[in-house]
């Protein structure tokens, strides 16, 4: 277990080698100079193991939750509940807030919830907590602009929520400068203080660790990332294979529903993702038993997993407005719910499509190898952000923000979690037929972001959507969960890739996408590669080894 | 009545017919997009399906996008911050920018070659995002409307135009003015202000279009969400329905319609440019010229 905790064996010295911190800390110099004494030591909070070393993983305690119909497991298939219980368990006891007030930044996806005065929701929440809750909502999208700001203007909240997928800056370096180490709080045993947070699995835990130590509470993600949703009404019609188990297959498939004359393809969309997997290419990274990192980008099967995607391209199962459907989810989803599209290539819990619509008749495709048997499936990070606290050594204080955390975290189905997701009843939601249903008026107000801050296990439990929904994908789960593949460097950190990933990321989007539509030969992926590792590939590589 | 000059032939049917349907295929490509983003609003969730995304007519008319927007959500309320915000900060600019304008194209103003060069180095250098929302924070503008006015009243390329448009003005104007006793205000006020009216409306247009579109300002410098202008919220609305979030989904959370409600959007949104828009065409193409002709 603790060989996976993230910069384990990392020392600061070597965090500062690394990452080149006296040169490079531009954004965030005049914060580090302003945290004086703090700042010298790093952890404030210490730890079982002393400041500077790694925190053993907080202790697990299966969350009491009400039984689901169909029960998951510790590998990610995640819980079914038929519809949210109404009468779940209270699992937070005892006083949490002092009545002051909850500074907390929270990445949104939603509208502006509506203020306080006339949002009942946001009133119960405070009466729950016996707090002030002052939210600093910040679109996701506009995250990576907001965040930088702040930053530099010291106006970071009290309490800050960081989506893991924004790849902020220098994080470990900011969490040791700004953020409480909350090692001492949630390592080992100490995590039982706060039941919730112990119902919180380890794929969660291993995002909140930053230099070794725990900096950030998790709010848990599905392990599993991207699949294909076929729409079987359009397939039965002409007589196709809806579950293919080879690329043979799957070809036939594609060329068999596709009809233009009817405007009807096969896709719509990029699904280089789906074609890896399937022809075996590793999730971002692979180990090789001498410790050294190397990129999926260089597998044998990478260049001609993006050359098939080129031919199915060419061959014309694909929607002619492919590429600017690629990066429009909206119009992809209405082409497939009205059967234009026969597949589509989404998240897990695909919002829009599956989980919103009653009325769609569609089955989620099994992976599978090139060449028959099994494919692999990539897994995401296990959590969707961390939530930290300043640097502060007064432990009532954080004593506080964990309680808050842990009443957010309640599993799905307790007392908690019911206010959490649906406010005040007659206002925010209404019973109908004994299960509760938001009102136009909920669905604003709980748009708060509360419930993104912390969480364990996430469950399947879309009573709106297609009937059938949550089955289908806790079947699907459990057929794929023995082929998933981790990405090794996940939770390791890599300056390189803090700094200049993205970028050398979106350069090998675009060559792969250039060689999808036909703009560049699929030759032209080897020199990409060579690029990508010479602006930083390799050094990534190196510095993941290093981590380790 | 024939307003054809003389010496022009009769045009021929053909020509006539040409050029008709010229006009009519460019008025046809300026209105289609204007056309489906109304009709996707009024449209049925499932007329949108039906249709893969966007309608060119509803079947069936259907306001439901409409209601959302302004049930419960904050559109009402940042419609008026942004008419607010476009109106105060407009009118501010379009004060600064004559002003400065006017001061600077006096050569008997003074340190004017100085301030001049002052004005134009700013064309050479876009400030950054960090030092720009420094500046805002110590100037205390932070969560205030005139952090959304302030940082970007007076743009140097504005003076350049109005300026030359004022220069352009006859010298002999401005003698028989002083002439006739009047002080800089005065040759202001009742001089260049009446002779610059068409520069005026095109560089007001440009600024209040700024105003009403900016959305990063607010997103900089507004951390309460109920002083984010419409811009702002739209921009939510939009990328609401347009992301592969694995985040827990609320049962009984039922997604709205997404493509009708972000056409809705775009609706409001342009609706105040466009009632705005014909008023200040008359003054358009003499504004839009100024300086281009200049020889």
């Amino acid at each position: 277990m603790a060989s996976r905790i993230p910069g384990e064996g990392l020392t600061r010295r070597s965090l500062l080698r690394n990452t080149g911190l006296a040169a490079a800390l531009v954004p965030v110099s005049g914060v580090l100079a302003a945290c004086g004494s703090g700042s010298s030591g790093g952890s404030t909070g210490g730890g079982p193991a002393g400041g500077g070393q790694t925190a053993p993983m907080p202790a697990y305690v299966p969350p009491n939750k009400p039984k689901p119909l169909y029960e998951g497991n510790a590998q990610g298939v995640m819980d079914v509940y038929e519809s949210f219980p109404m009468d779940g368990p209270k699992t937070v006891t005892g006083p949490i807030g002092d009545g002051g007030d909850f500074n907390v930044m929270i990445m949104t996806y939603g509208q502006p919830a509506p203020p306080l005065n006339e949002n009942v929701y946001w009133q119960l929440l405070n009466k729950e907590l016996n707090l002030n809750v002052k939210p600093l909502q910040v679109p996701f999208a506009d995250f990576q602009t907001k965040f930088p700001a702040l930053v530099a203007g010291d106006d970071l909240p009290e309490f800050v929520s960081v989506p893991i997928f924004q790849n902020i800056s220098r994080l470990p370096q900011l969490a040791e400068a700004q953020f409480t180490d909350l090692s001492e709080f949630l390592s080992g045993d100490a995590v039982k203080k706060y039941p919730n947070l112990a119902g919180i699995q380890e794929a969660g835990w291993l995002n909140g660790y930053l230099n070794g130590r725990i900096y950030g509470v998790p709010r848990s993600d599905p392990i599993f990332t991207t699949q294909i949703y076929t729409k079987t009404d359009v397939i039965e019609a002409v007589g196709a294979n809806p579950k293919p188990k080879n690329l043979q297959e799957f070809r036939d498939l594609a060329k068999a529903v596709t009809d233009p004359k009817a405007g009807v393809y096969a896709f719509g969309g990029n699904i280089a993702d789906f074609l890896m997997m399937m022809f075996g290419v590793p999730n971002k990274w692979t180990r090789k038993s001498d410790g050294t990192f190397v990129s999926a980008y260089e597998h044998e099967a990478f260049v001609p997993a993006i050359a098939e995607l080129a031919a199915l391209y060419k061959s014309g199962v694909f929607h002619p407005d492919t590429a600017t459907l690629i990066g429009n989810k909206t119009q992809r989803d209405a082409l497939f719910r009205s059967g234009k599209l026969a597949m589509v290539h989404d998240g897990n819990r695909a919002f829009g499509i599956v989980a919103d619509d009653r009325n769609l008749v569609f089955d989620i495709m099994l992976p599978f190898g090139k060449d028959g048997g099994d494919a692999v499936h990539w897994t995401g990070n296990g959590a969707y952000a961390i939530t930290m606290i300043k640097k502060t050594t007064d432990k009532k204080r954080i004593d506080m923000f964990l309680k808050v955390l842990d009443y957010i975290a309640a599993p799905f189905g307790s007392r908690e979690s019911f206010v959490i997701n649906y406010g005040v009843e007659g206002e925010d939601y209404t019973v109908k037929d004994g299960v509760a249903v938001l009102t136009t008026r909920g669905q604003r107000e709980q748009d708060l972001g509360l419930a993104y801050i912390a969480g364990g296990p996430q469950v399947l439990c879309n009573p709106q959507g297609a009937p059938g929904v949550d089955k289908l994908n806790y079947d699907w789960q459990q057929k794929v969960v023995s082929t998933l593949l981790d990405n090794p460097a996940a939770h390791l950190y890599s300056q390189t890739f803090n700094t200049k990933g993205a970028a050398l990321e979106k350069q090998m989007q675009d060559a792969i996408v250039a060689v999808f539509l036909g703009r560049e030969p699929a030759s032209g992926l080897t020199s990409a590669v060579r690029k990508w590792k010479a602006g930083g590939g390799d050094q990534m590589a190196r510095e993941y080894a290093e981590a380790r | 009545m024939n307003s054809r000059p003389v010496w022009l032939g009769k045009p021929k049917p053909i020509a006539v017919a040409l050029k008709a349907l010229a006009l009519v295929l460019i008025c046809a490509v300026v209105i289609f997009p204007f056309l489906v983003v109304i009709s996707t609003s009024l449209a049925t969730k499932q007329q949108i399906d039906a249709n893969g995304g966007y309608v060119i007519w509803p079947t069936e008319i259907s306001f439901e996008a409409y209601k959302q927007i302004f049930n419960g959500t904050q559109v009402s309320r940042s419609i008026v911050i942004s008419v607010g915000v476009t109106a105060v900060g407009t009118a501010f600019s379009l004060a600064c920018t004559v002003l400065a304008a006017y001061g600077l194209s006096r050569r008997q103003s003074l340190f004017q070659r100085g301030l001049l060069s002052f004005v134009l180095f700013t064309l050479l250098f876009a400030p950054g995002m960090i030092p720009v929302y420094l500046m805002v924070k110590q100037l205390g503008m932070l969560n205030t409307y005139w952090s959304l006015i302030i940082p970007t009243a007076v743009s140097a390329f504005n003076i350049v135009i109005v300026r030359g448009f004022i220069q352009a003005i006859p010298h002999e104007l401005f003698d028989a003015a002083r002439m006739d006793g009047a002080g800089e205000w005065r040759i202001l006020r009742s001089v260049v202000l009446p002779n610059s009216k068409a520069v005026v409306a095109v560089v007001g247009l440009f600024i209040a279009v700024g105003y009403w579109n900016n959305y990063f300002g607010p997103l900089l410098y507004l951390n309460d969400t109920e002083m984010w202008p419409l811009q702002l919220v739209m921009r939510t609305f939009v990328l609401e329905n347009n992301v592969t979030s694995n985040a827990q989904a609320i049962p009984g959370y039922v997604a709205p319609p997404a493509q009708s409600v972000q056409m809705a959007l775009v609706a409001i949104a342009t609706l105040p440019i466009l009632c705005v828009y014909p008023f200040l065409t008359k003054h358009m193409s003499k504004g839009m010229l100024t300086g281009a002709i200049k020889g």
